[in-house]
């Protein structure tokens, strides 16, 4: 049987598979029932279709169906609550791409805070925070580069 | 609180040993890894699947250029490990991504291959072993540094 912490981590890493394969529908079906912030930007989304909308607009897809991406989610710390209800979780993430034209690099680099919720089927998003911190070039990859 | 390694951190253990040989140039002991798994590329998927420790340690043996210092100057980095554990906890698969790395003295440090590793494990007699890794090759780089052959 997997720990909370394990089942936690599987759910931010899921989110970052299903974006990176294209499947926005998919990640943003993790966030049903959450609200994303992403801070400084004026972008919150509620629930999955809000946040499918807004993958669709910053993550450009290409003709193999997907951003030519890859997030590399480190240094998550996972905190559960002591009644084993709620938890939350920082990480780091690092995105590098490489695309027709556009040479393999490091376009993104930042920081989440994200909490989550135990109900009847497992643990959810409840809540993430996206904190930008560093930018590289992201003219390959934003829609309407941000 | 002290508690005892969990299946998942065997396995993420695995991953990262996986990573460990292949940067220091240990390809005997990568083989091994894979003394009771079968190894394929799932980005082309005609390619053969290679079986047990001699074999694997052969292929990186002969795939992966190794210099001065006796290893190939790269780092393997392997993050967002999804594990699964079937019901009779026996058995288990991850999902992961991977990030190499590359420097030389001429060759600046720069990303070279992205991509993921699709596993399978077994536990037996206590211990956690591979069965199957399929990789995928997503991101391609500058890898004439690192593989003999072109990845694509």
């Amino acid at each position: 049987m997997l720990s909370a912490t394990d089942e936690i981590t599987n759910l931010i890493y899921r989110y970052d598979e299903h974006v990176d394969r294209g499947r926005f529908a998919d990640a943003a079906s993790l966030f049903a029932d959450a609200t994303v912030v992403y801070e400084g930007r004026g972008i919150t989304t509620i629930g999955a279709a809000e946040l499918e909308a807004f993958l669709y607009r910053s993550d450009r897809l290409y003709p193999d169906g997907t951003p030519r991406t890859l997030r590399l989610r480190t240094n998550v710390i996972v905190d559960v609550a002591d009644d084993e209800l709620t938890a939350s979780a920082f990480s780091f993430f690092t995105m590098f791409q490489e695309a027709p034209g556009f040479p393999f690099q490091v376009i993104l680099a930042g920081a989440v805070r994200d909490r989550f919720v135990r109900t009847d089927d497992g643990w959810r998003f409840n809540a993430r925070s996206v904190e930008i911190r560093l930018t590289g070039d992201l003219s390959a990859h934003s829609v309407a580069a941000t | 609180m002290s508690t005892a390694p969990s299946a998942a951190d065997e396995i993420r253990d695995l991953l990262f040993a996986y990573c460990w040989h292949m940067d220091h140039g240990e390809f005997d002991a990568l083989g091994a890894l894979f003394a009771h798994a079968s190894l394929d590329d799932g980005t082309t998927p005609d390619a053969p699947a290679i079986s047990g420790a001699e074999a694997v340690a052969a292929l990186y043996r002969d795939r992966c250029i190794l210099y001065d210092d006796g290893t190939p100057r790269t780092k393997h980095v392997c993050t967002n490990a999804i594990v699964e554990l079937a019901d009779d906890g026996q058995r288990a698969t991850s999902r992961s991504c991977f990030l190499v790395e590359q420097q030389l003295d001429d060759f600046p440090l720069q990303p070279i291959v992205g991509g993921r590793y699709h596993d399978h494990f077994e536990l037996v007699e206590g211990r956690w072993r591979f069965t199957q890794r399929r990789f995928f090759v997503d991101l391609v780089g500058d890898v004439s540094r690192h593989q003999r052959a072109a990845l694509r």
